[in-house]
C-alpha cells in the first residue's frame, strides 16, 4: 500500500510517499521507525505509544474511527500520516 | 569573557516583541516609542531588523556627555546613563552613530534614555521568539556560525575534488 | 484604565469634524473590545435597516485591551459595519502593526460617520487629527498609496487603505493595512469607499498600561511555553504557514474542488504548503507581538506571473487553486498579489470565479458575456477576471457583486456556494459536519473564523471528534463561537487558540486589565456578542430563515472519498443548536436571553 507523509514529517524522510507491504497500521509505524531511525521514533512515539498528536488516515478516514492501530490494510489502501498541524 | 548582544537580521520576523517587552520593563507600559530597541522596517523589501545600542568600546555618547552621566557598567559591560546625573541636553543623542539614544518627554527622573542590557538579562532577548536577538559569550555564539561556514566549505571542497 | 486607552475618536466626514469621547467603562467590561465593543457601539448608533453604502452607515475601527501589548499575537483590530455583501453585521479582523498604533495614539475605537464630499484621508498623530484631500491618491493601488503616504509622512506612520476595489464599491473589497494585511471579508472596504475615505494613517506615542506587570510576565512566559510545545504553533505554522492544510484537508476528502463538486483535488500537492515552502517562500512574517509568524513572503522570480509580496494563505491557495481547478502555484500567488494591490477578499474572489466557471461549463453564461474562456483550470483567464473585478470593467462589474448575485441574475442561485450571500471558505462541510452548522449559523454568512470546527473534526485540537457524525456538534459549535467572540474582542489572534485555552486567555486579560472577570463571565461576553450580532441581523431582515446552506451541501452527496455519499445533516444539528443557545425552536432570540445577557 501507499504511505503518504505530510507536513514536517517530510523533513525526516526527504520523500513524499513510499510503498510498504504490511498487514496493519501498527506495522506501518514500526516499519517507518525501522527505515528512518531515531528521528522518526521521536516524532511518532511518546513513551513507546503512538503520540496522540500524530494523525493516521486510511483512505482519508482517521484510524480512530476505524480499528485504531489494528486497522487491517489492503493492497490498494492509502495511508496518510501527519503531525499535529493547523491553519485556517 | 563578557557577554555581548548579537543581532541576526535573517531570523527577524518583524513581530516587535522586543520593543514591547523593553518598554514594559523600563517604563511599565507597552509603548514602542519609549523602547530602547527599535524594529526597523523596509516595507518594499519586506525586511525587518531590530536596532539597539551596540555598547561601543569608544562610546561617543560617553565622551560627549557634559555631566559625566554616561558610564560603562563594570559587571555587564553595558554603556549606561546614570539618571540622576542626566540633564537631558541631548548631546549623546546628537553624536550616537547608531541612533540608539532617545528622549523621554514625560515627567520622569530620566531624560535621555538608552539600552542598559537590563542589568545583564535583556528582556528583548528572553522574549524574542526566533533568536533574532541573542545575548551571550561571543566565542560561544559565533562558534555556531563558524561551524555552518565550515560545513559549507567542507562540502564545496569535497565536491570540487 | 489598564489595557484600554479610555478614548473613542469620532470623525464625521460630512461635517469634517473630529471629537474625542470617553470610553464607558461598563461597556468596555461587558463587551471587552474590538469585535465586541465595536459591535455594541455600532448597534446602538446605526439603524439595522440602513443601506450599507449610504452615508448613514458607519464604519468602526475597534481594538481590544490586549491590542498593542505583548500578550501573544496581540495585534488585532476589527472593522465593524453593515456589510454590503450580506446585509448583516460585518466584523472583519486584521493584524499587522496598524491596530496597535491606534492604541498608541490613544484610542480604543475610531468611528467614521457620514460621507466626505471629496476623496479624503485621515491623519491621526496622537491627539492631532486631520482630514486631508486624497484627490491625488484616488485610483491608486494599495502599495502605491502606502508608498506615497510614507514618502510624505515617514515610516513611523502605520497605514490602512482601500484600493481601487473599495473605491469601485466591489462588494467584497477589503481594507488593507501595513500594505498586505487584510480586514478581508464582507466588503468592509466598499463601505470605506462609499465614504470617500481612501486611507487612515496613524502614529502614536502613548503607552498601553498593565494592571499587574509581574503577573503579566508570568502568564506570558506560560503561554509562550505552550506555544513552543505545540507542534502547530512552533513547527507547522512557522515552517509551512496556513497552507500546511492543503494536503491534509484534501486527504480527508474535504477540499472543495471545482465549486464544491467534489472534495479532493488531484493537483493538491502542487499547490500545497510544502510546495510553496520549496518553491516560492522567501521568509516568514509576523504581526506585532506574535511568536508564531504564519505570514508568508513569496517571490515568483520571473515569467508571466512574476511578483513579490505577502501570501498566499491556505484559503487563498484553495480559492484560486482547487476551487477553480487550478494547480499552477505561480498563477495563484500572482492572483494573491493582485488582490492585495486592488484590495479584494481572496476567498470571495476565487469562489465567485469558481461559480462563474461552473456556470460557463454548464452553458448558463456564455463566452460572449464573459469575454473570457472561463473554464475550470484556465489560470490565465482567472488572473484576467481578478483584474477586471477590481476596476469593474467588462464581466468584472458582475463578478464584483459576489457569487450569489451573479448566480441569481442567471436564475441559478444554487450555483453560489454561500450562506447569507457570503461565500464559504476551504472546507467541505459534507466531510466536516460541524463546520456545516458553523457556516449556516455564522452571523456574517459563510465563514470559518467564527467557530472553527475543523480544529476538533479534522485536526484533533483540542481533541479529536468524528467529522462525519452530527452528534454533539451543536454544543461544540456554540462553545467555539462564544470563545472566538472573546478572542476577537480581546485583540489577540485566533491562531493562539491552537495552543492556548480559554483559561490562558482569561489570565492574559486579567493581568492586563485587572477588571476581575471570572472565566465564566468572560465566556458570557462571547455569548453576549453572538446574541447581539444575531439581533442586529434579525432587525436588518436576515432572520433564522437564512440559517441555511447552499442546496448542494444538503442535497448532493459527495461523490467520492471518505465522506462519499454524505450530505450535511443540518436540520437536526440546527434544532439542537437553537435549544442550546436558549432560543425558540424557530431560532428567535428570547426576551429572557436578552435580559440574562444584559444586552
Amino acid at each position: 500500500m501507499k504511505v503518504k507523509l505530510l507536513a514536517t514529517l517530510r523533513n525526516i524522510t526527504d520523500c513524499n510517499e513510499l510503498e510498504l507491504e504490511v498487514e496493519n497500521i501498527q506495522e506501518v509505524v514500526e516499519k517507518l521507525i525501522e527505515l528512518y531511525g531515531e528521528e522518526m521514533k521521536t516524532e511518532l512515539l511518546e513513551s513507546d505509544q503512538l503520540d496522540e498528536t500524530i494523525t493516521i488516515l486510511v483512505n482519508g478516514r482517521n484510524m480512530l474511527y476505524l480499528n485504531g492501530l489494528k486497522t487491517k490494510l489492503k493492497r490498494n489502501d492509502i495511508v496518510t500520516i501527519f503531525p499535529q498541524v493547523a491553519g485556517g | 569573557m563578557r557577554k555581548t548582544l548579537l543581532i541576526n537580521p535573517k531570523k527577524c520576523t518583524g513581530c516587535r516583541t522586543c520593543e514591547l517587552v523593553c518598554s514594559l520593563e523600563h517604563t511599565d507600559e507597552f509603548n514602542p516609542s519609549l523602547s530602547r530597541v527599535t524594529m526597523i522596517n523596509f516595507p518594499e523589501e519586506i525586511i525587518t531588523i531590530p536596532v539597539t545600542c551596540l555598547h561601543c568600546q569608544e562610546p561617543s555618547c560617553k565622551n560627549v556627555c557634559p555631566t559625566g552621566a554616561i558610564e560603562r557598567d563594570k559587571e555587564t559591560g553595558a554603556v549606561v546613563i546614570v539618571d540622576e546625573k542626566c540633564i537631558g541636553c541631548n548631546m549623546c543623542l546628537m553624536v550616537c552613530h547608531i541612533g540608539a539614544i532617545s528622549t523621554v518627554e514625560q515627567e520622569r527622573l530620566e531624560y535621555n534614555v538608552k539600552c542598559n542590557l537590563c542589568d545583564g538579562e535583556p528582556e528583548c532577548v528572553e522574549f524574542c521568539p526566533t533568536g533574532a536577538l541573542e545575548f551571550g559569550r561571543p566565542d560561544d555564539m559565533l562558534l555556531t556560525r563558524k561551524k555552518k561556514v565550515a560545513n559549507q566549505l567542507r562540502s564545496l571542497i569535497e565536491e570540487a575534488i | 484604565m489598564n489595557g484600554w486607552m479610555g478614548q473613542i475618536l469620532r470623525i464625521n466626514l460630512t461635517e469634517e469634524t473630529v471629537n474625542v469621547e470617553e470610553l464607558d467603562q461598563t461597556l468596555a467590561k461587558d463587551y471587552i473590545g474590538a469585535r465586541g465593543l465595536g459591535t455594541k457601539i455600532f448597534c446602538d448608533e446605526v439603524e439595522p435597516t440602513v443601506d450599507p453604502l449610504a452615508h448613514e452607515n458607519k464604519l468602526i475601527f475597534a481594538t481590544g485591551p490586549l491590542t498593542g501589548t505583548a500578550a501573544v499575537s496581540g495585534s488585532r483590530y476589527n472593522v465593524v459595519t453593515k456589510s454590503p455583501l450580506t446585509g448583516t453585521i460585518a466584523a472583519s479582523n486584521s493584524g499587522g502593526y496598524f491596530p496597535s498604533e491606534l492604541k498608541y495614539a490613544g484610542y480604543d475605537v475610531v468611528i467614521f460617520e457620514g460621507k466626505a464630499s471629496r476623496p479624503v484621508y485621515i491623519v491621526i498623530d496622537d491627539d492631532q487629527v486631520k482630514i486631508e484631500s486624497a484627490e491625488e491618491l484616488w485610483g491608486e493601488t494599495i502599495l502605491e498609496t502606502d508608498n506615497q503616504l510614507r514618502a510624505k509622512y515617514g515610516d513611523n506612520f502605520r497605514i490602512a487603505a482601500i484600493g481601487p476595489a473599495g473605491e469601485n464599491l466591489v462588494k467584497f473589497a477589503c481594507i488593507m493595512n501595513d500594505r498586505e494585511r487584510a480586514a478581508g471579508r464582507s466588503g468592509v472596504g466598499a463601505v470605506m469607499g462609499s465614504k470617500n475615505l481612501k486611507a487612515v494613517i496613524v502614529r502614536g506615542t502613548q503607552g498601553v498600561r498593565v494592571a499587574n506587570k509581574g503577573k503579566f510576565k508570568d502568564v506570558l512566559r506560560n503561554c509562550l511555553g505552550k506555544i513552543k510545545e505545540s507542534g502547530v504553533t512552533n513547527e507547522g505554522l512557522p515552517a509551512l504557514g496556513t497552507a500546511v492544510l492543503v494536503n491534509i484537508i484534501s486527504e480527508h476528502g474535504n477540499l472543495p474542488t471545482r465549486n464544491f463538486q467534489k472534495g479532493n483535488f488531484e493537483g493538491a500537492e502542487q499547490v500545497s504548503g510544502e510546495a510553496l515552502a520549496d518553491e516560492l517562500l522567501v521568509k516568514n512574517k509576523a504581526c506585532a507581538g506574535c511568536p508564531i509568524g504564519c505570514g508568508r513572503v513569496s517571490l515568483v522570480p520571473d515569467g508571466e506571473y512574476k511578483g513579490f509580496g505577502e501570501g498566499p494563505e491556505y484559503e487563498t491557495l484553495w480559492a484560486f487553486g482547487p476551487d477553480c481547478g487550478i494547480d499552477n502555484l505561480e498563477a495563484i500567488t500572482k492572483d494573491n498579489f493582485i488582490c492585495n494591490e486592488l484590495g479584494l477578499d481572496t476567498i470571495t474572489m476565487g469562489t465567485t470565479i469558481a461559480c462563474a466557471m461552473e456556470m460557463y461549463e454548464e452553458g448558463i453564461i456564455t463566452k460572449d458575456e464573459l469575454g473570457l474562456e472561463l473554464e475550470f483550470g484556465n489560470a490565465q483567464a482567472m488572473v484576467e477576471a481578478v483584474k477586471l473585478t477590481g476596476t469593474r470593467e467588462g464581466i468584472g462589474d458582475l463578478l464584483a457583486e459576489g457569487s450569489y448575485r451573479l448566480a441569481e441574475k442567471y436564475d441559478c442561485p444554487e450555483y453560489s456556494m454561500s450562506s447569507k450571500k457570503q461565500e464559504y471558505p476551504a472546507y467541505d462541510p459534507r466531510g466536516s459536519q460541524g463546520m456545516g452548522l458553523e457556516y449556516a449559523t455564522s452571523n456574517r454568512g459563510g465563514c470559518h473564523v467564527r467557530g472553527y470546527l475543523t480544529s476538533p473534526e479534522i485536526l484533533g485540537i483540542p481533541e479529536a471528534i468524528d467529522p462525519l457524525t452530527i452528534e454533539g456538534k451543536a454544543e461544540w459549535v456554540k462553545i467555539f463561537q462564544d470563545l472566538t467572540g472573546v478572542v476577537d474582542a480581546s485583540g489577540i489572534c485566533l491562531f493562539t487558540t491552537f495552543a492556548l485555552g480559554g483559561g490562558d486567555i482569561h489570565e492574559l486579560l486579567e493581568a492586563v486589565t485587572g477588571v476581575g472577570y471570572t472565566e465564566e463571565e468572560m465566556m458570557k461576553v462571547g455569548e453576549r456578542i453572538w446574541n447581539l450580532e444575531r439581533l442586529f441581523n434579525y432587525e436588518a431582515g436576515v432572520g433564522p430563515d437564512e440559517d441555511k446552506l447552499a442546496k448542494r451541501l444538503v442535497e448532493e452527496p459527495l461523490p467520492e472519498g471518505p465522506a462519499e455519499g454524505k450530505v450535511v445533516g443540518l436540520e437536526t444539528m440546527l434544532e439542537e443548536y437553537y435549544q442550546l443557545r436558549g432560543w425558540t425552536p424557530e431560532g428567535d432570540v428570547k426576551e429572557e436571553k436578552i435580559a440574562e445577557l444584559g444586552i
